[in-house]
C-alpha cells in the first residue's frame, strides 16, 4: 500500500508528514528540521531549496524566490501582486495571459513552478525517511483560496511529480490536528493562523466529523515577521537611549538583533518574561558595548498592540460573514 | 448540504477521505465473506474452490505487504534512535556557540578597555547560566551547607570556626542535570575547632 504524504505548503515554511500507525508523524528534512523554508534560488547552475536558498538571499536577491504563495493564481495587475512586488527583491512579470509570474535568470516562471521545487524537496524528504518512492499527496491551502489558486497548487504538485489526491483547507487540517472533529454536536470554531507573513482567520462548523467553512478572512501582509520587526525596533531604541548608537545601521549587529528578537518572541509564547542579552553587540571609541533588555510579555503585548488590532478587523468581518457572534464560538485554535 | 458553493464542495470531498477509510475496511471484510458465497456480483455461479484460492492469494499478498511495511518501520525506528544519539547535543552545542562567539569578541577588544571587557564577559557568563537553566542544568553551591556526599566531594578537612561537617570553602561548583548529579561540588569541610 503506497504511502500518502501530507504537505503544508506555507508562505514562509513548508512541512511534510505521513501517517504512521494512527498518528501523523512530521518528517524532519536532511538538515534535521521539521520545517523547510519555502525559498528557492538559482545560483548559476545550482538550484537551492530551503535553508541554503535563504542563506544566500543577500548575495543573490534577483534569483531568490520567497513567499511566492502570495502570487499563486493571481493576476499581474491585481492589488495583491502590486503590494507584494513592493516588498520583494525578485522581478515579477506578467505571463502571456496576464498571470503574476516571476523571472529567474531572464526566464519567466510561474509561481507554481517555483512552488513545485519546494514540493519536490518535501517529496524527497519523505522518500528519504520512508525508504520508498512517494507519489500520492494531500496538500493544504488557505481556506480563502479560490478555484484557480487551488488548481495552481495542484499543478505545482503535478510538476513536482506528485499525484495530488486532495486539496485540504489549512484550518480544517489544523482543527483535525487538534482533534476537534471528535465531537457529536455541532460546534463552531475559529481558527486563527498567523504565519510568517500572512494572517488567516476562518470560522468552521463541525458536526459528526464534517467540516464546513462558514467564513474566512485575513490579511496577506500581516505575519510573525512584523512582530519581530516591532521588537527589533524597540530593542534598538532602548539601546540607543542608553548608548547613543543606532544598531539598525550596523548590518552585523542587526543580524544578531533579528535572530534574538525572533527567539525572544517565541520564548514569550510560553514564558512571562525573557531577557535579550547580546554582549559585544557593537563598539565605539570608548570600547565594546553590550545590549541587555528585559522584555515582559505585557511589554511585548503593548508593543504589538497595533498588529493585534489589525488582526481583529478580519476576525470581526469573518464572524459577521458567518452570521454568528463571538460568544457562539466553541473553540479557538 | 445542498446549496453550497464550490469551496465547500471541496470541503465535503475532503471529509469523505476522513470518513472513507474505515468504510473501505468494512467493505473489504464483508466482501471477503461474500466471496465464499456461490454467486458473484453479476449473479454468475462461482467455483467455491476457486474463490478460496483467490482469497488465499489475496491474503498472502496482504501479509507480505504488511511484513515489508513492518520491516521498513523497524529500520526507520532504528535509524531514528541512532540519529537521536548522534544529534542529541545539537541544541546544546548551538547554545554554547553563542558563548564561544562572545568570548572571541572579548578577545578582540583592544587593550585599555578592561571595564567594558569585564562587563561583557560577565554578561556572557550570565547568558550561559540562563541557557543552562533552560537545559535543566542546576548549579550546586555548597558553602555553609552540611557536607553531603550525594552532592559534594570533600577535597580536604581542616579546623575552622564552623561546626564539624560544614562546608567552609568551595573549589568549584557542582551541577545536576535533570535532577541527577553530573558533577559534585568540590569542597573543603570543617573539622570543628
Ligand atoms: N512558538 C512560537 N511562538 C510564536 N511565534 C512562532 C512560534 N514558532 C514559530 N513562530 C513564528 O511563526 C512564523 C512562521 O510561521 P509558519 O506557520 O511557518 O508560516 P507560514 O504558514 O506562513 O509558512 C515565524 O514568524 C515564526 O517566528
Ligand atoms: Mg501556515
Amino acid at each position: 500500500m503506497a504511502k500518502v504524504i501530507g504537505i503544508d505548503l506555507g508562505t514562509t515554511n513548508s512541512c511534510v508528514s505521513v501517517m504512521e500507525g494512527d498518528t501523523y508523524k512530521v518528517i524532519p528534512n536532511s538538515e534535521g528540521d521539521n520545517t523547510t523554508p519555502s525559498v528557492v534560488a538559482f545560483a548559476g547552475d545550482e538550484r537551492l531549496v530551503g535553508a541554503a536558498a535563504k542563506r544566500q538571499m543577500v548575495t543573490n536577491p534577483d534569483n531568490t524566490f520567497y513567499a511566492v504563495k502570495r502570487l499563486i493564481g493571481r493576476k499581474f495587475d491585481s492589488k495583491e501582486t502590486k503590494h507584494h512586488h513592493e516588498l520583494v527583491s525578485y522581478p515579477i512579470v506578467a505571463s502571456d495571459n496576464g498571470d503574476a509570474w516571476v523571472e529567474a535568470d531572464g526566464k519567466k516562471m510561474s509561481p507554481q513552478e517555483i512552488s513545485a521545487i519546494t514540493l519536490q524537496k518535501m517529496k524527497s524528504t519523505a522518500e528519504d525517511y520512508l525508504g520508498e518512492t512517494v507519489t500520492d499527496a494531500v496538500i493544504t491551502v488557505p481556506a480563502y483560496f479560490n478555484d484557480s489558486q487551488r488548481q495552481a497548487t495542484k499543478d505545482a504538485g503535478a510538476i513536482a511529480g506528485l499525484n495530488v489526491l486532495r486539496i485540504v483547507n489549512e484550518p480544517t487540517a489544523a482543527a483535525l490536528a487538534y482533534g476537534l472533529d471528535k465531537t457529536e454536536e455541532n460546534h463552531l470554531i475559529a481558527v486563527y493562523d498567523l504565519g510568517g507573513g500572512t494572517f488567516d482567520v476562518s470560522i468552521l462548523e463541525i458536526g459528526d466529523g464534517v467540516f464546513e467553512v462558514k467564513a474566512t478572512n485575513g490579511d496577506t501582509f500581516l505575519g510573525g515577521e512584523d512582530f519581530d520587526q516591532v521588537l527589533i525596533k524597540y530593542l534598538a531604541e532602548e539601546f540607543k537611549k542608553e548608548n547613543g548608537v543606532d544598531l539598525l545601521k550596523d548590518k552585523l549587529a542587526l543580524q544578531r538583533l533579528k535572530e534574538a528578537a525572533e527567539k525572544a518572541k517565541i520564548e514569550l509564547s510560553s514564558a512571562q518574561q525573557t531577557e535579550v542579552n547580546l554582549p559585544f553587540i557593537t563598539a565605539d571609541a570608548s570600547g565594546p558595548k553590550h545590549l541587555l533588555v528585559k522584555v515582559t510579555r505585557a511589554k511585548f503585548e503593548s508593543l504589538v498592540g497595533d498588529l493585534v488590532e489589525r488582526s481583529l478587523a478580519p476576525c470581526k468581518q469573518a464572524l459577521k460573514d458567518a452570521g454568528v457572534s463571538a460568544s457562539d464560538i466553541h473553540d479557538v485554535v | 448540504m445542498s446549496s453550497k458553493n464550490k469551496k465547500q464542495d471541496i470541503e465535503d470531498q475532503e471529509v469523505e477521505v476522513v470518513k472513507d477509510e474505515p468504510n473501505e475496511k468494512i467493505n473489504e471484510e464483508t466482501s471477503l465473506e461474500d466471496d465464499v458465497l456461490t454467486v458473484d456480483e453479476e449473479g454468475e455461479p462461482i467455483d467455491p474452490m476457486q474463490a478460496l484460492k483467490n482469497e488465499v492469494t489475496e491474503l498472502n499478498d496482504k501479509l507480505l505487504r504488511q511484513h515489508a511495511e513492518m520491516d521498513n518501520l523497524r529500520k526507520r525506528t532504528a535509524r531514528e534512535v541512532v540519529d537521536a544519539r548522534k544529534f542529541a547535543v545539537e541544541k546544546f552545542t548551538v547554545a554554547l556557540l553563542d558563548v564561544v562567539d562572545n568570548l572571541e569578541r572579548a578577545l578582540d577588544v583592544e587593550e585599555g578597555k578592561e571595564d567594558a571587557l569585564r562587563d561583557g564577559v560577565q554578561r556572557t557568563l550570565d547568558s550561559w547560566r540562563g541557557m543552562m537553566e533552560k537545559f535543566d542544568v542546576e548549579r550546586i553551591d555548597a558553602v555553609g551547607e552540611q557536607f553531603d556526599p550525594h552532592k559534594h566531594e570533600a577535597l580536604s578537612q581542616m579546623p575552622s570556626n564552623e561546626p564539624e561537617g560544614v562546608v567552609i570553602n568551595q573549589h568549584c561548583a557542582g551541577y545536576m542535570l535533570n535532577g541527577r548529579l553530573i558533577r559534585p561540588a568540590q569542597v573543603l569541610v570543617s573539622s570543628g575547632k
